[in-house]
């Protein structure tokens, strides 16, 4: 075996464990030691876990004794984003406050995995509580962008980001409460899905906005992604959002798509290298027997603002929970008051705080008309738009981000790394499925960086966004 | 000042201190990214249908025991900053002085 393990996908690694080529062990280790190697300058790692040689063996009896019925993901080693709690093992969220917080018990989605079989290499670095877009607020250092280590990999999962783009495990999982998973693959040149709300189970993934949230895959391939999210998925008893696979019946994707554009939201704001690379996307799927057409969505330019109200307010809520009283950092003063204050005032970094600030502001009496029901009321409003908007067209596309990655520190006020989100964020208000596919490279510096181009889908309607992603990449889905 | 004062309230409300020397960028931060979300002074809704429920809402758990007594206690009692047995210890808030 010449071919370097680590840079397989889960299809092409899945083959060579069941044709014997390579064992579960070799395929371990080739990811492990590449981690080990990157990670000292990459950071995307906060903990690369030992060997569970039970694990391993197990996996590796089951691939030998049911070949080709053994699950997709038997044997695979996975990263994990800090924030999906292992059994046994830290979560913390990117957070010192959270740095010695040991998880009781597994996510479900880690449940789904085990289950599978999978390997789990480590826990992938953040932006605190996931609570940024370049992984420049992780409490344990900023992650580096593979393609050019003087840029941000995006973020909040930047950590899973870069460990599945440098090779330092075969695929990974992220959160998405505004484009966490999305912006970041388009930054690293990956695939990256943010399910339907509810269609992942959210139980044992550190809340953030609980309204938005959604744990999903971070991949190489449109059909790694695919194989991921099915592992993944499901009603859970243990998460009383998760929906029933009734509620959004969708038949086999059409074989040809019609992709709707919203146009007047491109005018602007959008680097002409990386509209022109959209573009030429759009034309070779034309080319292919697709069709474009305009749609309106006139309320998108509002998605953002109404954005920056309702996770901020769903993140003081459920960040008060932190209090230094029953698990994590734990200061004490004077009174049980103070115990609180330093507790909180030194476990959170600064864009925690400025959160939860806001949060607190957007549900004060006197505002919360203001900002925080207009902002939810803007929800419908969007969901309504995109709703016309699928009557005419079976997804609607964007460029994922407006540039491709950034340089560290070049976002330095609040509202101009908030912007990062804008293409993204519409998805999350209003439950719908995204993915971003990686579209072909533009230049910075002389080097070469990856853009994405974001689909949207109907409520449940993923396959649709697997089949039109495949179409971009070139592959044949099985 | 009034945004740093306002700042300031906020910050005790949600239980953090912020220093004096952190408060005027906090401030000024605070101030900038409120007037971003104050576009959505601009969106005029309609009141018209109200808010919509989803297809799926208010799901709950029936209310019954679903692991044996103590399964969990240890992995949780493990992490309590300081303990007395299976117990919690916290500061004394109520006084007989």
């Amino acid at each position: 075996m010449t071919r370097d393990l680590s840079t397989l996908s889960i299809t092409e690694a899945g083959k060579l464990l069941r044709s014997k080529e390579c064992s579960v062990l070799e395929l371990w280790d080739a990811c492990r030691n590449k981690a080990i190697e990157k990670n000292k300058e990459l950071n995307a790692y906060l903990e690369i876990f030992k060997a569970d040689t039970e694990a391993i063996e197990r996996a590796q009896e089951r691939i030998l004794r049911e070949q080709e019925k053994a699950p997709a993901l038997c044997g695979i080693p996975i990263a994990i984003k800090d924030n999906i709690l292992i059994s046994g093992h830290v979560a913390s969220a990117g957070s010192k406050i959270l740095e010695n917080y040991v998880a009781p018990y597994d996510a479900t989605v880690i449940k789904k995995l085990k289950e599978a079989g999978a390997l789990f290499l480590g826990r992938t670095n953040m932006d605190e509580f996931a609570m940024g877009s370049s992984t420049e607020n992780s409490a344990f250092g900023a992650v580096k962008n593979p393609h050019d280590i003087t840029r941000v990999p995006g973020g909040s999962s930047g950590g899973s980001a870069t460990a599945t783009a440098a090779s330092m495990c075969l695929a990974s999982l992220g959160t998405d409460t505004g484009g966490s998973i999305r912006q970041p693959a388009a930054y690293c040149g990956l695939v990256g899905l943010k399910p339907t709300y509810g269609r992942v189970s959210r139980y044992g993934a550190i809340a953030m906005g609980s309204s938005l949230d959604q744990i999903g895959p971070l991949t190489k391939t449109v059909a790694d992604s695919k194989l991921l999210y099915e592992a993944i998925r499901g009603e859970d008893e243990m998460d009383a959002t998760s929906v029933p696979e009734s509620l959004y019946a969708h038949g086999a994707p059409k074989e040809s798509m019609v992709i709707g554009v919203p146009r007047a939201l491109l005018i602007e704001g959008v680097e002409p290298d990386v509209l022109s690379t959209f573009e030429e996307t759009l034309s070779r799927l034309v080319e292919n027997g697709h069709k474009v057409v305009d749609v309106e969505l006139p309320t998108s330019k509002y998605a953002l603002p109404a954005y920056y109200v309702l996770m901020p307010a769903e993140v003081s809520t459920n960040l008060s929970r932190y209090d230094g009283m029953r698990y994590g950092l734990a200061k004490r003063g004077e009174t049980l008051l103070d115990d609180y204050v330093l507790s909180r005032t030194e476990g959170f970094g600064e864009e925690a705080k400025r959160r939860i600030l806001l949060g607190t502001f957007v549900l004060s009496a006197g505002y919360i008309d203001a900002y925080y029901r207009k902002a939810d009321a803007a929800r419908d409003v969007l969901r309504a738009e995109y709703a016309e908007a699928f009557k005419v067209c079976d997804v609607v596309a964007f460029p994922t981000t407006t540039s491709p990655a950034f340089t560290f520190g070049s976002k330095n006020d609040a509202v101009a790394m908030y912007a990062e989100d804008i293409f993204t964020v519409t998805a999350n208000l209003t439950g719908m499925p995204a993915i971003s596919i990686p579209m072909k490279t533009v230049v910075r510096d002389g080097i070469e960086l990856p853009t994405g181009i974001h689909f949207t889908a109907p409520h449940g309607a993923e396959e649709t966004l697997f089949f039109i992603g495949a179409k971009v990449t070139g592959e044949i889905l099985g | 000042m009034e945004v740093t004062e306002e700042v300031e309230r906020l910050a005790k409300m949600a239980r953090i201190h912020i220093p004096k020397e952190n408060l005027e960028k906090m401030a000024l931060e605070f101030d900038s990214v409120v007037a971003y979300i104050r576009q959505l002074d601009e969106l005029t809704l309609t009141k018209e249908g109200g808010p919509k429920l989803p297809k799926l809402h208010n799901v709950f758990r029936s209310s019954e025991r679903v692991n044996p007594p103590g399964t969990w206690t240890k992995s949780l009692t493990n992490l309590f900053p300081k303990k007395d047995g299976d117990s919690l210890s916290v500061k004394k808030i109520l006084s007989h002085d």
